[in-house]
């Protein structure tokens, strides 16, 4: 019996009894439906938060305070010791930072406003954060050094404050609220929001401001920084570099163990692999649903063989070896289960799509996902076939023929 | 050479503690060409002969030559190739599948035989032209009658054309002009040269055939050429 024969002759059967067929695939449409959605919306969310530490720049180092009860004034981080770390060997870039959440920027309708972000560092920043300059250009250490009141606002912002994002922005001020009251700033540049979520269209989303950290501190904190970013020309040297840092930074506040360092590479790779022990965890779930569906498909595969045990009689009676009959069933519960497969990938990516609007994550999917879904489910026609079709083909003739 | 050449045939069945023996010692010649009809009550071992002669089963003890060759210890694939290539079944409840037209169950055989398409439907429809039912060809078996219903299985049985055909109590469920048409059909055939091994409890069916075996109790009792044979008179009701 040949396989085009075979395929026929399968077809008919599983396609002669639609609504059995469509409630044995459900389990199989579930399970790979399941599984293409966590695969493509994991994917997505790993691609969006790789974006997101790639426009912060991967491979930055944050010196920060630990957040302990024991601080006393003393280790408190200051420009000093930016000025200190500058010196060490082996850093590419180099920028003390301060941020606040808590500031307001005046709008173009003088009546509103909307939250800003605001940043103090020093030029470096620029290659820290991957900024790229639009129009003007960047602030600098000229800047830092004379506490000049001068901004970098993004081309969002720019629209959002004046309406335009042109050259002409340039030496315009911005307007902006915090608790030491109102400040004003001369944009000498704008840079290319480059996240891609669409929700910084939006006016909840805070406006950076990125401003001298000395500004900064003269307008907003007083004398300390937040943290000190930097990053490292030759990552292999990161491990001795940062206990470089962490002893210098010692030393000179005579202290001890009062500072760490977060590398955001070492952040990208733990979010990693938190998503991907839920992204395993998950897919143990839909694997439990994609047994359930093959033990579903056994299961009416042993009753079709006994529905049909006549029918096997006669065939092996006009000449069918056992070969014939188990392939045919076989034939059958990969059919059944690989239509499954191909249906659940259809509600896969339907799912997928409507969960990554929910969430605001745009699923990605992979061939490596589609070729694998579909491939497991043939493959658990494969298996749990195997069964039904060995009952079948081990039909005594006689037997089979006298079965009412 | 015997068509079909039974040696010392035993048939033993093991029902628990009970040995039951279907068949003893048989020894049965065939030629080519008979029409031979086995007859027996229930119980006398003609099925089991029926199943072992069909290539369904195999014989306990003894040898079975079809055309020479010994297929009591065949493999069951090789006992398919048997069943498929020499021998032709009409059983008493046609044993068509419901579901495929009248063409397609004759041509089921040969796709098992690995035939092409086109030449298995030529086959197939030159088949059932010779049984009468070139009409019906595309019929499923419950939209034809059951004689028909049987032509279209003796169709099936000639299709591959099987050394002998093999037909247990084919006259079983019809009435009796459908018999009549069946028994013309067999003995047309047997004309032709088919050689016909039939099982039935009828006398008045087995009057159409040649030579009538009996069995009672695993043995054969008679085995007697026919005198006063039935023929087909056309218009004459059975």
């Amino acid at each position: 019996m040949n396989i085009f024969e075979c395929l026929k002759s399968s077809f008919y059967n599983v396609f002669s009894n639609k609504m059995r067929t469509v409630l044995t695939m459900l389990g199989i449409i579930i399970g790979i439906a399941s599984v293409i959605i966590i695969v493509a919306v994991g994917n997505g969310s790993q691609a969006a938060i790789e974006e997101e530490f790639e426009s912060f720049g991967t491979g930055t180092l944050q010196v920060r305070l630990v957040s302990s009860r024991d601080i006393e004034t003393r280790d408190l981080l200051t420009m000093d010791d930016y000025y200190m770390l500058k010196d060490i060997e082996g850093i590419q870039y180099i920028s003390p930072t301060y941020s606040s959440s808590n500031a307001y920027i005046k709008l173009l309708d003088p009546t509103e406003t909307n939250s800003a972000n605001i940043t103090g560092a020093t030029g470096d920043y620029k290659y820290i954060n991957n900024d790229t300059v639009l129009y003007g250009r960047y602030i600098s250490d000229n800047d830092v050094e004379m506490r000049n009141n001068v901004c970098v606002i993004q081309d969002t912002t720019a629209l959002k404050v004046f309406g335009e994002c042109s050259e002409n922005i340039i030496g315009e001020k911005v307007k902006i609220k915090s608790w030491r009251g109102t400040t004003k700033l001369t944009v000498v540049g704008i840079t290319e929001n480059t996240d891609s979520s669409s929700s910084n269209y939006s006016s909840e989303y805070p406006e950076s401001v990125v401003m001298p950290i000395t500004t900064c501190m003269k307008v907003f904190t007083g004398s300390n920084v937040a943290g000190i970013s930097l990053t490292i020309s030759d990552v292999s040297q990161s491990e001795s570099i940062q206990e470089n840092i962490l002893s210098a930074l010692s030393a000179l506040h005579k202290n001890e163990d009062k500072y760490y360092i977060m590398d955001t590479t070492d952040m990208v790779e733990s979010i990693n692999s938190i998503l991907s022990y839920v992204t395993v965890f998950i897919s143990f779930v839909a694997a439990i649903s994609l047994l359930v569906g093959g033990i579903g498909v056994m299961n009416i595969m042993m009753v079709t063989v006994t529905e049909r045990t006549r029918e096997i009689g006669i065939r092996k009676a006009i000449g069918a070896k056992n070969r014939d009959i188990r392939i045919q069933f076989i034939t059958e519960a990969i059919i059944l289960t690989g239509m499954g497969g191909l249906s659940g990938l259809v509600f896969g990516y339907i799912g997928a799509v409507i969960v990554g609007n929910i969430v605001g994550i745009a699923p990605v999917m992979s061939i490596t996902a589609i070729l694998g879904a579909v491939g497991i489910s043939m493959l658990i026609g494969i298996i749990f076939g195997v069964a039904p079709a060995n009952k079948a083909a081990m039909l005594d003739p006689i037997e089979a023929l006298r079965f009412e | 050479m015997e068509l079909l050449k039974l040696e010392n045939i035993y048939k033993k069945y093991n029902q628990g503690e009970l040995a039951v023996t279907a068949l003893k010692d048989i020894n049965l010649y065939i030629q080519k060409g008979e029409f031979v009809a086995i007859m027996g009550t229930s119980g006398s071992g003609k099925s089991t002969m029926m199943n072992i002669l069909g290539c369904l089963d195999r014989p306990s003890e003894g040898h079975y030559f079809i055309e020479g060759e010994d297929v009591a210890n065949f493999s069951e694939n090789r006992l398919a190739e048997v069943r498929n290539k020499k021998i032709g079944f009409v059983f008493q409840s046609f044993n068509l599948l419901p579901k495929l037209s009248s063409v397609e169950n004759v041509e089921l055989p040969m796709i098992y035989a690995g035939e092409s398409r086109k030449k298995r439907h030529k086959k197939a429809v030159e088949a059932l032209t010779k049984v009468g039912l070139e009409k019906r060809i595309n019929h499923k078996p419950n939209e034809i009658s059951g004689g028909q219903r049987q032509r279209v299985a003796i169709a099936r049985a000639l299709v591959n054309s099987p050394s002998i055909l093999m037909a247990d109590e084919p006259t079983g469920n019809l009435d009796s002009k459908s018999t009549y048409e069946i028994m013309d059909i067999f003995q047309k055939l047997n004309d032709e040269g088919v050689t016909v091994v039939m099982v039935t409890h009828e006398p008045d069916v087995a009057q159409f055939t040649k030579r009538i075996v009996v069995f009672k109790d695993g043995c054969i009792i008679s085995d007697n050429p026919v005198t006063n044979r039935t023929f087909r008179k056309v218009g004459e009701e059975f």
